[in-house]
């Protein structure tokens, strides 16, 4: 068996990010290419917990896969995919120090502003809170929606794995999660 | 398509993942330009999956962090061993097996109390494995037999099956070697008998058990990888680079 390769180019890393099946390549490529940059750059900047780097990668990494995934993305000729996680998290690291007031305001300078439109920060904002409101979905619904819509089973598939007697019960399951996610995320917005 | 009389969301639901004929698409899509309404809720309704896909992937990040840089100490479960989604889900096939007929369509499934990332991943990889296979060696059940085989979707199929008897000790270990069109290459250990999924065109015929320093390695082809006997689930194999290693597993 070859050794894993995980220099892709970036074309190849907008391909993986664009198949939630190739996501783990990303998550490879990320940690082995982007993450020691990242905490050097964390280390330098500020004096971050183990937590925080993880964190800030991960928030980072969600931020990265929101912007590949956009329809209008598309790569230039000077892209570089690397450099733009890197940036994420550098910019949300900045404004976190600022924060934490662990600098004085001469020492910092302010982070890059951020070319996301309101709009884009809207749409962000609300997922984060449909994400939120799954987290408190009760179970079977949680576990069907996800299977669903993020692990792409099907429903006779998901009938299968939870013993279901038919299809239809997973697909009428999944129709009442919509409706009780819908009622939290109203609670919550 | 009865729009007047089928939940909106269900309709949402099949036109989002191309369940409808053209003609019912078309229909849909003059719907939503006719009743702002419905326009709205199904703008809503894309926010919300669009939200499930996030919460999915974030699980997975987390999951696949956590297991690549090891918890944070307040994060690491308590001690003694917590039964794998693996061993909930076959406890619940011999159940099943257990009481002929009994197929009430909305139990309470502790499954899905451990959804996860992980969950989703072994869920994916046990139903190939079930796919793959005509009986199963477990339960041997008919009737599930027959509803694999209308299933589409055969992600996985045996190639070889052979024991392995290490001469050190007298373990057994089962290993099973099933074809993955996946790029990556998992092993799923379950007791003693291991699982090996490898992407369709590296699955090897040479593959040999090593146990080194209290730990137990893999060979296959020209690599070594480590197998965390520890961790009774599924994990992707990274080839060992240590020389010292290698020199003593060859």
């Amino acid at each position: 068996m070859e050794k894993q390769d995980l220099s892709f180019t970036d074309e190849q890393i907008l391909e993986f990010v664009k198949n939630r099946k190739m996501h783990q390549r990303v998550f490879q490529w990320a940690d082995s290419k982007v993450l020691p940059g990242i905490q050097t750059m964390m280390k330098h900047r500020g004096n971050p917990s183990e937590n925080d780097i993880r964190t800030f990668f991960l928030t980072a990494l969600t931020d990265f896969f929101h912007i590949l995934e956009a329809p209008e993305y598309q790569l230039r000729e000077n892209s570089n995919l690397n450099g733009l996680l890197f940036t994420i998290c550098e910019r949300m690291w900045i404004r976190e120090c600022k924060i934490r007031g662990r600098f004085s305001g001469g020492d910092m300078p302010d982070p890059p502003a951020s070319s996301s439109s309101d709009h884009d920060l809207i749409h962000r904002e609300k997922l984060a809170m449909v994400s939120a409101a799954v987290s408190r979905l009760e179970q079977p619904y949680r576990g069907v929606l996800v299977l669903h819509e993020y692990g792409e089973l099907s429903h006779a598939e998901i009938a299968l794995a939870a013993g279901y007697a038919s299809p239809d019960v997973s697909k009428e399951i999944k129709s009442r999660a919509i409706k009780k996610l819908r009622e939290i995320y109203k609670n919550i917005s | 398509m009865d729009s007047q009389n089928k939940d909106f969301d269900l309709l949402c639901d099949d036109y989002l993942h191309g369940a409808m004929s053209e003609a019912d698409k078309s229909e849909f899509e003059a719907l939503l330009q006719s009743h702002p309404e419905h326009a709205a809720q199904w703008q809503e309704f894309c926010i919300l999956t669009q939200g499930v896909r996030e919460y999915g992937r974030r699980q997975m990040l987390e999951t696949w962090y956590n297991e690549a840089h090891g918890k944070a100490d307040d994060e690491k479960p308590a001690a003694g061993k917590q039964p794998t989604l693996m061993d909930i889900w076959k406890a619940q096939q011999k159940a099943a097996a257990g009481e002929s007929g009994a197929s009430s369509g909305k139990r309470a499934l502790p499954i899905f109390r451990y959804i996860s990332a992980a969950a989703i991943m072994v869920i994916v990889f046990f139903l190939g494995w079930r796919l793959g296979n005509n009986t199963d060696p477990e339960t041997g059940r008919g009737d599930d037999v027959i509803l694999l085989r209308q299933m589409e979707l055969p992600v996985v199929s045996i190639q070889t099956r052979q024991e392995y008897r290490p001469d050190t000790n007298a373990e057994i270990w089962l290993v099973r070697v099933e074809k993955n069109l996946r790029p990556e290459s998992v092993a799923i250990l379950s007791g003693r008998q291991l699982t090996l999924v490898l992407p369709t065109s590296e699955a090897p015929d040479d593959i040999r058990l090593r146990r080194l320093d209290g730990r137990v390695y893999i060979g296959m082809g020209g690599g070594w990888y480590p197998l965390r006997t520890d961790e009774q689930r599924e994990q992707i194999l990274l080839p060992v680079e240590d020389v010292s290693i290698l020199s003593q597993l060859k």
